[in-house]
């Protein structure tokens, strides 16, 4: 069973970069009619999100947005033990993207650097990841880049994906720190539900083709080939809002959590009509589920962090704040971590 | 009620009050896809002043009878609720 507490170790910073591209729901999007478009937005919540350039990549999102935490906290890159990079939306399919950035950010040789493929659960896998390297091999920083840009992945007819998915990356600074807090880590997986999200061809079990590649009309209404997002939006609602609730439910009964022992309430940002039934269910009042989707959407492995840094950016945390995290998504994958954040830096989101 | 219920399905999937009955089935609608689902899903929670669970909005996502069923028996609980209350 992946639930661990982690010991002596903490989150200094979180920062996030997000494209300087604007895509509006309301206004764009002329395949579908504005009146459905209207129904759309009010529904998820997302009124608009960032859209990366083609030329713009996960990895340049997290390089801004490490950048921003290094200086800002006046650390030496060189200090840094550890690069992990979860994303589903990498550089390249060999090497890991986490190499490239040991060597863009300025980190020494010395540096561990690996990926981690995981969309919207990558988060909690990387924290699950980077703490075990902070207390079972002895390291002290370790920086975790969390970031996806899904539009990349997405038709931009495909109603069931694109009102949804905007491009973000973070980074989040993790130390190792004798007085902090205990970490609690849970991870769930269930590969048997992995086809009701994911991208069908284009990597080594269906290799790109003329036919992959060809954009279709599907018996779902979406538009899209067979190398862009799949997403079966009924099997994700009901993943999200009845296993993931159970689990979280399940969770905070073992770490002996109650909503009124949680500060803030941070899931990842699907849509809004998904998180709110989920917030509900597990009996967290409105005032402590802080959201990112309605000016960033659903960013993938992003979403928390971008959330925490949104959420604290408009806020001087003066006080040791207790947090739950909740990301779930590819995979099928999901996890839990409670976390004790005190005066952690978020510098201002950078536009790239 | 239910007159309410039928108007509002047929106009949020843009398809004719006539062609919504006991036996329409999901597949019969192309227009009822997940997203248009969970609007209407939305829609009625909003109109009838009540709250749905997860299992049951995907209960819902089979046919009319189901979904119909589903809102009126919600509503009524409401109303019963409201009454015991009161």
């Amino acid at each position: 069973m992946a639930r661990s507490v982690f010991r002596q170790l903490k989150i200094t910073g979180i920062a996030g970069a997000v494209p300087s591209q604007r895509q509006d729901n309301l206004l764009g999007h002329e395949f579908c009619p504005a009146d459905e478009r209207q129904k759309i937005v009010a529904l998820t919540g997302i009124r608009e999100y960032r859209k990366a350039a083609p030329n713009l990549c996960t990895s340049d999102l997290c390089a801004a947005a490490a950048s921003s935490l290094i200086s800002g906290l006046r650390i030496d890159p060189r200090s840094i033990d550890g690069i992990i990079f979860a994303s589903m939306t990498g550089d390249f399919r060999a090497p890991s993207t986490a190499c490239l950035l040991q060597d863009r950010l300025g980190c020494s040789t010395s540096t561990v650097a690996f990926d981690i493929n995981m969309g919207c659960s990558g988060f909690v896998v990387g924290l699950f990841a980077a703490c075990s390297l902070l207390q079972g091999a002895g390291l002290k920083r370790i920086l975790l880049l969390a970031g996806d840009t899904q539009s990349k992945l997405c038709h931009e007819q495909d109603k069931t994906v694109v009102f949804l998915m905007g491009d973000a990356g973070t980074a989040t600074l993790l130390e190792f720190d004798e007085q902090s807090e205990d970490v609690g880590i849970e991870l769930i997986t269930d590969g048997s539900r992995f086809r009701a999200l994911y991208v069908p061809a284009g990597g080594c079990r269906n290799p790109s083709t003329d036919y992959t590649r060809t954009v279709r009309e599907r018996s779902d209404g979406g538009v899209r080939s067979d190398e862009h997002l799949y997403m079966d939006g009924m099997e994700i609602f009901r993943f999200s809002a009845t296993d993931v609730v159970e689990s979280l439910k399940h969770y905070m009964k073992v770490r002996e959590l109650t909503p009124e022992k949680v500060d803030f309430l941070v899931l990842h940002q699907a849509n809004k009509f998904m998180t709110d039934k989920i917030a509900r269910k597990a009996g967290f009042p409105k005032e402590k589920v802080p959201y990112s989707l309605e000016v960033y959407g659903n960013t993938g492995a992003a979403s928390i962090p971008l959330t925490i840094n949104h959420h604290y950016g408009n806020m001087i945390p003066t006080d040791r704040n207790r947090l739950l995290l909740s990301g779930f998504g590819v995979g099928l994958s999901w996890g839990f971590v409670d976390i004790t954040l005190d005066h952690v830096y978020c510098p201002p989101i950078v536009e790239c | 009620m239910e007159n309410t219920l039928h108007q509002l399905f047929a106009s949020t999937l843009d398809v004719s009050t006539a062609l919504v009955n006991e036996q329409t089935r999901r597949e019969d609608i192309p227009s009822w896809d997940s997203l248009r689902h969970l609007i209407l899903v939305a829609a009625c929670e909003e109109e009838f002043g009540i709250s749905i669970e997860p299992e049951e909005i995907a209960e819902m996502y089979t046919d009319y009878r189901r979904f119909r069923d589903i809102v009126l028996s919600k509503k009524m609980a409401t109303l019963e609720s409201r009454s015991t209350h009161g």
